[in-house]
């Protein structure tokens, strides 16, 4: 009877160190997802920044030049 | 694609601060910070030339080589910004600088300098575009506004020059080729005034 109960117990440590390991793996993968989701979306960023922010020849920047050349 | 750059043209700075002052009230720089700043070298004796200085956004910037948490990023247009919420403030790239262009917002022992804070061409910075951090942290983003930096715009002589590398060194190769040297750059129009605008020729025939 009492080796019988110790067995109980010992499966029951054993399932919820099982429940706890693959819970953690788990929540491991899913910080990481969410991470690379995050660096990507800045990286996306950056580019459009790049893209649509940048120097461009513009009249107010075309008269500059202009009147540098005095 | 355009490269960005800064040129100060030495013959024509007459040290009046203008980009220093226009560069700290665009920007809202703190107090004790001057991403912009006039030297004179030879002050006072003849011949003294002056100089508008801030980053110079190198090609191979050596801040960019030293920082420890790599916050250092070069645009497309060749402009080397940083991001302050990586910075540490270990002034390692103040050191590193050979124009002394990073400037910190206090002065103590490590860790105590608070975040680095340098010209961005005004360009701004990682945040979004005209965005209430972008400003607070880095100024204004002139560029993504299709503007030139502030300095450089209302620079009274034109002595500083700030865009399109390729377009500043026509303009800086025209006056250098204009204005000769020595003698003849003394005087805005003996300098300027002699190729192709005969009007503007003193007529008097004692000078010959």
């Amino acid at each position: 009877m009492t080796d019988k109960a110790n067995l109980n117990t010992n499966l029951k440590r054993r399932h919820f160190l099982l429940t706890a390991g693959v819970g953690g793996v788990g929540a491991a993968a899913a910080v990481v997802a969410v991470r690379s989701t995050g660096d990507a979306a800045s990286a996306t960023d950056v580019t459009a920044k790049s893209e649509k922010g940048g120097y461009r020849m513009t009249e107010h920047i075309a008269n500059y030049y202009r009147t540098a050349r005095v | 694609m355009a490269r960005m750059k800064f040129i100060c043209d030495a013959e024509r700075c007459i040290e009046c601060n203008g980009c220093v002052t226009a560069c700290k009230n665009e920007h809202e720089v703190p107090w004790g910070v001057n991403r912009r700043r006039v030297v004179t070298i030879n002050d006072g004796v003849p011949g003294e030339r002056s100089m508008s200085v801030a980053c110079m956004h190198c090609s191979d910037a050596p801040c960019m080589a030293v920082c420890p948490v790599d916050c250092f990023y070069r645009t497309d247009e060749g402009v080397v910004l940083h991001d302050k919420d990586l910075c540490i403030g270990c002034g390692y790239c103040f050191y590193a600088c050979p124009f002394g262009a990073p400037q910190f917002p206090q002065a103590g022992a490590f860790g105590l300098r608070g975040k680095m804070d340098k010209c961005t061409f005004c360009a701004g910075g990682p945040e979004k575009n005209a965005s209430e951090d972008e400003f607070r942290k880095y100024g204004r983003n002139r560029l993504a506004e299709g503007k030139l930096p502030l300095c450089a715009e209302v620079c009274s002589t034109k002595a500083l020059l700030g865009g399109d590398a390729d377009v500043l060194a026509d303009i800086y190769r025209q006056r250098v080729t204009t204005r000769g040297k020595g003698a003849d750059i003394w005087g805005w129009s003996t300098a300027y005034g002699k190729p192709d605008a005969p009007a503007q020729q003193p007529d008097a025939g004692g000078k010959s």
